[in-house]
């Protein structure tokens, strides 16, 4: 009986020390990477893109962190988030490898800084084409909806770097092919080449054809130019703006404390 | 200012203006400067497009003609009212334009004789054997087409055709331009330079032929040159013998407007052959004058087949001195759209790997 009473005992106290294991051990892989410092996102919110990051931390290494802030207290925009991000200790390895993307609602700017590896990740072609798309939702006030996007993106990057094809303007990031489109194309092309063909076909059944030349009775060297003149008249000249032609790779800056950081942002 | 005729630009079409420190005519609003020199030779053009171009043909309303052959047998068609007359000897048993076989024959007597004959060189079999040879590798002749329809009747027929001879005057203008592109660090520049160019003299073209046969379809005797003129000779009545003839219905100055509009053609043609050096040639004025036109009654072998298919009647003709064979096939609408889907469904399969790959 008293046997019983000691695993019955034994039992519970390994119960009861797995289930407080269990959000200790959650609670420490768990990171606060959302710092809504302009209160423009809700709890729930917050909450979703906070598990967002937190998968991608586990799955590729890189810190991500998401911060909005309702002015900038006078200081410019890239280094206020690199600051930031080296003044918190952001980033995971010995590189602090990690991106940032931070909101400033005062002059409705954003901007992207990247460090350690994710310089690598982020290349300059990559954080335009992220800003642009992310901006997009911002402008429409859909904050939050600009910041999952922002995370789809940096799912997206990470995934390419492991994968050693990160986007770059020599390695554009190709959108989902519109087959639809694609397959109207074809049949276009197939139905004109089919056409043409016939139709050659269709000519060899009569070759009466008119002529219209007497290229055959022209009588040899009879052709003499009495006035053969060629008067300039005038120039015009027109030019173009040549398309700037896009870097690739990743542009970097020191940061405040001589961190070397990555980096681009915009307005919305 | 007593001068009061106003310039226009070329470039814009503004109002040219003296420059006196320049001694140019200068455009206020594209800023081209022009010499006297330029704008005297382009006002010259604008009066140049004006002028009537004229066609000068030595020809008589009833052509050249060697004589009259006597003794000649002509017979008239009652189905078409095609006429083909042949030497006393003749016997026409169907007509050769239409088949019909209601043919009345009467003698003639006075008929031009022309100037110049090429002899048949080919004879009737090889007429038959070009038509075979003329169906291979049509692919949408009806498959029937040539089992089922048979040669209802092969004629050797002399065509009455008019030689024209003639100088074309050319003066014709261009404007012709050249381009240059290059590139700075930020633009990319297009620089067109604007020619007048100014060809004028002369061309001179012989024995262009025109069928002087109403009943010959045009397009069939235009498309069965060229004849080889080395074995033209006099004409005598014995190369008749055993052969029709076609008598001429369209004299050589109703022929005239064929052959002018080839000397044109070709004149153009030759002239902007000598504009070189240009990206771009457009003809701007064009005057093309006719000297010297002159033309001759001659007679051409061609070997005419009729053939019947379903119902309907089929003519070809054959070169009788070259063997070219010239005529139009029926097409079968089913084999028509079998090629057309069949390619289009074949193309399409073929462009699913482009679909799916690129």
């Amino acid at each position: 009986m008293k046997k019983k009473k000691k695993l019955l005992t034994l039992l519970l106290s390994l119960v009861l020390a797995m289930t407080m294991m269990m959000p200790v051990s959650a609670a420490s892989s768990a990171y606060e990477r959302v710092f809504d410092d302009a209160g423009i996102l809700t709890a729930d919110e917050i909450a979703s893109l906070n598990e967002e990051i937190n998968q991608q931390i586990d799955a590729y290494d890189f810190d991500i962190v998401l911060l909005t802030v309702p002015s900038l207290d006078g200081k410019d925009i890239a280094a206020y988030a690199d600051d930031y991000y080296d003044e918190n200790g952001f980033g995971l390895d010995e590189d602090n490898s990690g991106v940032l993307f931070l909101i400033d609602m005062e002059e409705h700017n954003y901007y992207i800084s990247t460090c350690g590896e994710g310089i690598t990740a982020f290349t300059d072609y990559g954080i335009s084409r992220a800003g642009e798309k992310v901006s997009s939702y911002l402008s429409d006030g859909d904050y939050a909806g600009g910041l999952e996007e922002f995370l789809r993106i940096s799912n997206d990057y990470f995934t390419a770097y492991y994968d050693d094809t990160v986007y770059d303007s020599d390695n554009p990031y190709e959108e989902s092919k519109n087959y639809v489109v694609r397959e109207l194309i074809a049949l276009a092309i197939a139905l004109v080449v089919g056409v043409g063909i016939t139709l050659m076909m269709k000519s060899q059944m009569n070759n009466a054809k008119p002529q219209e030349y007497a290229g055959n009775y022209l009588k040899k060297d009879s052709l003499h130019l009495t006035n053969q003149r060629d008067m300039f008249l005038y120039s015009q000249i027109t030019k173009v703006k040549k398309e700037e032609k896009e870097d690739s790779g990743s542009s970097t800056h020191s940061s405040s404390s001589g961190t070397t950081h990555g980096g681009g942002g915009g307005s919305f | 200012m007593d001068d009061t005729i106003s310039y226009k630009c070329p470039c814009c079409g503004g109002t040219l203006v003296w420059n006196s420190t320049k001694q140019k005519m200068v455009c206020e609003y594209c800023d081209n400067e022009f010499t006297e020199e330029q704008m005297d030779e382009l006002s010259a053009e604008e009066e140049q497009k004006t002028a009537e171009p004229e066609m000068n043909w030595n020809v008589s309303d009833s052509g050249e003609s060697g004589g009259q052959m006597e003794h000649m047998k002509v017979h008239i068609c009652q189905s078409c009212g095609g006429e083909i007359i042949g030497d006393e000897n003749s016997v026409a048993t169907q007509c050769v334009y239409c088949g019909s076989p209601t043919i009345l024959t009467e003698n003639i007597s006075g008929v031009n004789r022309p100037n110049y004959v090429i002899p048949f060189q080919l004879d009737k079999k090889k007429a038959k054997a070009a038509l075979q040879d003329f169906y291979k590798g049509k692919r949408l002749l009806p498959n029937s087409f040539a089992k089922e329809n048979h040669i209802d009747k092969i004629s050797g027929v002399y065509v009455p055709f008019w030689l024209f001879d003639c100088d074309a005057n050319a003066h014709i203008t261009y404007d012709a331009t050249k381009v240059r592109i290059w590139s700075d660090k930020n633009y990319d520049y297009t620089k067109t330079d604007h020619y007048l160019v100014t060809r004028a003299g002369e061309i001179g073209f012989e024995k262009i032929p025109v069928d002087g046969s109403s009943k010959m379809a045009d397009n069939y005797m235009d498309a069965i040159e060229p004849f080889d003129y080395s074995q033209m000779t006099e004409f005598s009545p014995n190369f008749l013998s055993g052969y029709f003839a076609d008598k001429y219905d369209v004299d050589a100055k109703e022929s005239i407007p064929r052959a002018n509009n080839r000397v044109k053609n070709s004149t153009e043609q030759a002239f902007a052959d000598t504009v070189r050096g240009y990206e771009a040639v457009t003809p701007r004025t064009t005057h093309i004058n006719v000297e010297n036109g002159d033309a001759n009654y001659t007679m051409f072998p061609v070997w005419m087949l009729n053939t019947k298919y379903q119902g309907k009647n089929y003519s070809f003709a054959m070169n009788g001195q070259t063997g070219k064979m010239v005529g139009e096939l029926p097409t079968d609408k089913g084999k028509f759209w079998g090629y057309l889907l069949g390619i289009s469904a074949a193309v399409f399969a073929v462009a699913q790997l482009a679909v799916f790959l690129i």
